[in-house]
């Protein structure tokens, strides 16, 4: 159960030891603290702001003016070059740090499949479940982070993306946007009764995987290892959003969008690689497309993602720091009877940015009235290796399924040229 | 088709259609697809399949996809054209000759296609119709090693028979339980043969009692009743704790909150008395009324959601057009998957998959309303909402729908080729609901058939379950159907179903895998051959009520049911969400997450269940002057249903002394703790 890592290691010998001394275990963590705040600022990370319904990128980041399916919205320009939708001013002056993917054509139109084409790079198939890629960063990237406490794949927001043939202990850490763990507290409970708890439980969880039926005894044995770090590590402060001014929680916005990406700052900070935010949804707007996003979701995004890029840039964090923005596909060019827009996955756009990506570029670019792609188009496997490409994350990397099928990381997919 | 040959080939197509295929890969696919029929056939379907999804998903409906295809040389830039050209340059002929191949193949439909499953309309034919002795009730019970099959005289003797009239066909055709499930353990074992696997041994009394409490009633069995089956030394004891299980009060209840969650879902934030639901599927499971009945009321009913419980079924999707209603009616009740034909055509027309067959389907929600029933409420000075109703507009006519180019279209009410009058006079959803008992019957059962199975064996004989049809392949295509037959035959009732499966030789083997089954792993994307039992995590509502009945920690509620779900409904509210899309799905944190296991390690319903307060199950054993090993037996077997291990045993005697020196909680209840904190507390195995 605390064989992976040097603090489990650690506390084994606790373990070991029937629950006798809890000495030293205080000075342990207040020595990783120190280690932590310094290379912290250096490590790569990821932030994947996820958009569910799938947003209508035409009204976003590649709008049609004059066309038929042009909308009500105005373009403006921006600190890069190019022009996005007049509702995103805050984005707009900090778009030198950011491009928009105008090109991407992803063919999954429908919510659960699209949503997993976007997060893994794979299509469904029914033979094997793809890892999201927040768990392969956890896999590749967070089991180096010796000293990480915390998982290293945190959503905010229930994401329900599955880690796959990774296993369970690389799924996402799901908690709100209030930061609220549950259940994550030992209150007042000695070091030596967990000591004996869990020395006991690993004899019943040994005898079960001995006989012999699969791999779900090692999976959970694993996830217990990493839920028992998370609970006595400091590093649950980065949770801790009143830790912060009050400035700089109003700019990035008070309620849900805007304290997540607060959250996934402080999370960045303390060493988590991969942060997926997803409590901004509603976007499946098959009705009353531009009223809702002009008065409720633009305003929103425009505040919390314009805020963090602001932040990162200041604290000088950009180049290290990935951010995604997208949902499982665009919405359709065609504006429909009850002045919605539905479903389409053909031609739409991905803001993509900072980890030393280039800013301020619009790659690939869709006709006059956004119904096709007149230039190289992506898909989400060449943004994941773009993403893979800015964390240092080699391009060659091969995970094995259970079945012991090779599977290239992102889906074999090449990082975006005008990106790198 | 063998699990190997389909394990090289799937990678090999896919890896083509992505466009990775590397030169190897490709030679390899190019001798697979030349020496072996098999491969070539799958090869056929497996680009007609990806050539009609991604050709379609651009701009056109499928009816343009020839044009669209001819077109494509000339817009050299789109995904679809390079896959296109690079087939093309390829396998050139190959591919022409498939393409050829396929034609003849889908205007001839040749009877010999292996992955067809063939239908054969004469039921007297039929093995399992055509058994013999099916008037008597003297038939040598198949032999499963145990005595597991029913031994009682009559089938569904505890139940009162189903009294609708069958239908016309299955009516003539009696049958009996003892040669459904001698038919199953010889279509079974006849598949353990061919694939080279042998079954693992039988599941030994403690492994067995458990899954079946699990399976049929949700919950653990308490440790008196695992106390007394261990102790019985009657050869029918299985069979006659089948039959008392299913006259359980837990076994209606447990059947009512699985299809619960699937017809609406678990959370509670959708404006639905899902209790009522709830309490109207009990009361038809308590009966065990023809799952076409239930089914027929579900999709026509009408009035107020407080009087008419199966009115929340549509009530909770009758948003966004009903879009979600047809969805999830054709996905639930026939594991069909329609919403994707909204954007393209199903690969397989023949199986109805097109967008006009959807929005046919959806018009015969056109007429459903909800409507919102207000009173005037002094203390707030306005009207509110206090209940919705589900009724019926007399409206006529076709329902429009705009294609993905925006042009209009009309659908008229359309189900399983039967056409209806699309007057203002005509109910249609009272229409959908005969058409899909009747017409539709064969596709209802055989979508019944596959989620029982999979209830019990944690694997489909289709998987994805709720994804049926010709382009899914289906683990043992006569099994499917020999219970198709027998669940049409025998007026769809759930219960014998339940039974016959129940007391198939596979369903008690043990879960321990051994060298001679080891390659039957279907989490690997393996079709499953059921050669020991896989194991199933508990679902949220297992665990919750098994919780209870491990610790007694909370005695509220067992008795009233309605106490008893809102306390179990507030403590799911923690870990399911409604996804935020007008598709009425849920999003969960639940299934071996982070969340699962705090909640297990220091949530308030475990502190309860170890902290020693009177009444619970720790505190009962802990009073008791029993000595320490027979304190520690009790808490196994009210966890887990098993004595413990001898290394248990040593490593808990040992702890328990150094807690003895500690002041605090009553050292038992860490082991409790552990007990309840293990991975085979977790699943059902």
């Amino acid at each position: 159960m605390f064989n992976q890592g040097m603090s489990r290691r650690h506390f084994l010998s606790h373990a070991a030891m029937g629950g006798a001394a809890v000495l030293g275990a205080n000075q342990f963590l207040s020595h990783l603290q120190l280690n932590a705040a310094e290379v912290s600022k250096n490590q790569k990370a990821c932030i994947l702001i996820w958009l569910g319904g799938g947003a209508p990128t035409i009204d976003m980041w590649d709008l049609k003016p004059g066309s038929k399916n042009g909308g009500e919205f105005k373009p403006i320009s921006t600190a890069g070059d190019l022009q996005i939708c007049e509702h995103l001013p805050t984005i707009a002056q900090n778009m030198d740090a950011l491009s928009v993917v105008r090109s991407m054509s992803t063919r999954e139109a429908d919510h659960m499949r699209g949503a997993y084409f976007m997060h893994t790079g794979y299509v469904p198939n029914p033979t094997v479940v793809h890892p999201t890629f927040g768990s392969v960063v956890s896999y590749e990237v967070g089991t180096k982070r010796q000293n990480l406490e915390i998982p290293a794949f945190v959503s905010i927001g229930n994401g329900g993306m599955s880690p796959g043939f990774l296993g369970m202990s690389h799924a996402p850490f799901s908690v709100d946007a209030g930061g609220r763990i549950q259940n994550a507290d030992m209150g007042s409970m000695d070091q030596g009764r967990l000591m004996a708890r869990l020395s006991m439980l690993e004899t019943i969880e040994d005898g079960f995987i001995k006989s012999n039926r699969g791999e779900a005894g090692q999976a959970h044995k694993d996830v217990y290892g990493k839920a028992v770090n998370l609970m006595k590590s400091e590093q649950m402060k980065a949770f801790k959003l009143d830790e912060e001014k009050p400035e700089v929680r109003e700019a990035y916005g008070r309620g849900g969008f805007g304290d997540s990406l607060l959250m996934a700052r402080r999370l960045v900070e303390v060493g988590v690689p991969f942060i997926e935010v997803n409590t901004l949804g509603g976007w499946d707007l098959h009705n009353d497309v531009f009223n809702t996003l002009k008065n409720q979701r633009l305003p929103q995004l425009d505040k919390g993602i314009g805020s963090l890029v602001a932040d990162l840039k200041q604290r000088g964090m950009m180049d290290n720091v990935t951010i995604i923005c997208m949902g499982e596909f665009g919405r359709t060019p065609r504006i429909n009877q009850n002045v919605g827009r539905d479903h389409w996955a053909t031609s739409w756009s991905v803001l993509v940015g900072g980890g030393g990506l280039k800013g301020g570029q619009a790659i690939g670019e869709t006709d006059a009235d956004g119904t096709r792609i007149v230039s190289d188009s992506y898909l989400p496997s060449d943004l994941w290796a773009t993403v893979a490409y800015a964390m240092r994350i080699p391009l060659d990397t091969v995970h094995t399924s259970k079945r012991g099928r090779p599977m290239k990381i992102a889906n074999g997919g090449q990082p975006i040229k005008g990106l790198i | 088709m063998s699990t190997d040959f389909r394990f090289e080939i799937f990678p090999l197509l896919e890896a083509l259609c992505e466009h990775s295929l590397t030169p190897a890969g490709r030679d390899r696919l190019e001798q697979l697809v030349i020496e072996s029929p098999e491969a070539r056939q799958l090869y056929v379907r497996y680009m007609q399949l990806h050539g009609t999804l991604t050709w379609d998903a651009a701009l056109t409906d499928a009816s343009q996809l020839v044009a669209f295809a001819e077109r494509a040389g000339t817009q050299a830039t789109t995904r679809p054209v390079r896959l296109r050209r690079w087939l093309v340059t390829s396998l050139g002929g190959l591919l022409a000759g498939a393409l050829a191949l396929l034609m003849v193949l889908w205007i001839g439909r040749t009877p010999e296609l292996p992955s067809d499953p063939v239908i054969s309309p004469n039921l007297a034919n039929h093995p399992v119709l055509s058994a013999p002795n099916q008037n008597t009730d003297t038939t040598p019970l198949p032999t499963v090693a145990l005595d597991v099959p029913m031994s009682s005289p009559t089938p569904s003797v505890m139940h009162p028979p189903n009294p609708a009239p069958a239908a016309v066909v299955a009516a003539t055709v009696p049958m009996d339980d003892a040669s459904v499930v001698s038919r199953i353990n010889h279509l079974m074992r006849a598949k353990w043969s061919d694939a080279h696997v042998e079954p693992s041994l039988m599941a030994e009394d403690s492994e067995w009692l458990r899954r079946v409490y699990l399976d049929l009633l949700g919950h653990i069995p308490d440790s008196e009743s695992v106390d007394r089956f261990l102790a019985d030394g009657r050869r029918n004891k299985r069979s006659l704790l089948v039959q008392e299980l299913m006259n359980h009060p837990d076994h209606a209840r447990n059947l009512a909150t699985i299809w619960s969650n699937l017809l609406v879902g678990r959370t509670t934030e959708r404006p639905i008395d899902r209790a009522g639901l709830s309490k109207f599927l009990r009361e038809q499971f308590r009966q065990n009324r023809p799952w076409t009945e239930t089914v027929a009321r579900l999709v026509s009913a009408e009035g107020d959601a407080r009087e008419v419980g199966e009115a929340n079924f549509l009530l909770a999707h009758l948003n966004n057009q009903a879009v979600p209603a047809t969805a999830v009616t054709a996905r639930i009740f026939l594991c069909r998957q329609v919403q994707c034909t909204q954007c393209h055509k199903h690969p397989d027309s023949s199986h109805g998959g097109t967008m006009s067959e959807f929005w046919e389907l959806n018009s015969f929600f056109q007429q459903a309303e909800v409507v919102e029933n207000r009173k005037y409420n002094p203390l707030t000075g306005r009207d509110e909402i206090v209940s919705r109703s589900l009724i019926d507009k007399p409206e006529g006519g076709p329902t429009h729908y705009e294609d993905l180019r925006g042009v209009m279209n009309v659908a008229y009410p359309r189900f399983a080729g039967q056409e209806i009058n699309p007057d203002s006079t005509i109910k249609r959803r009272q229409e959908l609901a005969r058409l899909i008992t009747t017409e539709g019957q064969r596709e209802l059962a055989a979508a019944l058939v596959n989620r029982t199975w999979a209830h019990f064996f944690g694997q489909g004989l289709v998987n994805p379950i709720d994804d049926m049809g010709p382009h899914s392949p289906c683990a043992h295509p006569e099994l499917m159907e020999a219970l198709t037959e027998a669940v049409v035959a025998s007026n769809f009732d759930l219960v014998r179903l339940q039974k016959w499966i129940v007391s198939s030789q596979a369903y008690h083997l043990s879960s321990v895998a051994t060298a001679q089954n080891a390659s039957d792993e279907p989490v690997d994307g393996a079709l499953p051959l059921f050669s020991r039992m896989y194991l199933k995590p508990l679902s949220a509502e297992q665990l919750f009520d098994s919780l209870l009945v491990a610790t007694a920690a909370d005695r509220a509620g067992a008795s009233y049911w309605e106490q008893a779900e809102a306390n179990r409904q507030a403590w799911l509210a923690d870990f399911y969400s409604a996804l935020e899309n007008e598709e009425n799905a849920d999003a969960t944190t639940f299934g071996g997450t982070y969340a699962q296991t705090l909640m297990m390690m220091n949530g308030d319903l475990v502190q309860r269940a170890i902290s020693n307060a009177p009444g619970t199950v720790l505190n009962e054993i802990a009073r008791t002057n029993a000595d320490e090993r027979t304190k520690i037996r009790s808490l196994s077997r009210a966890a887990l249903g098993r004595d413990p291990r001898n290394q248990e045993l040593v490593v808990f005697q040992s702890q328990l002394k150094h807690r003895r020196e500690m002041p605090g909680a009553e050292p038992l209840g860490d082991v409790f703790w552990a007990y309840l904190n293990s991975t085979e507390f977790t699943v059902n195995h």
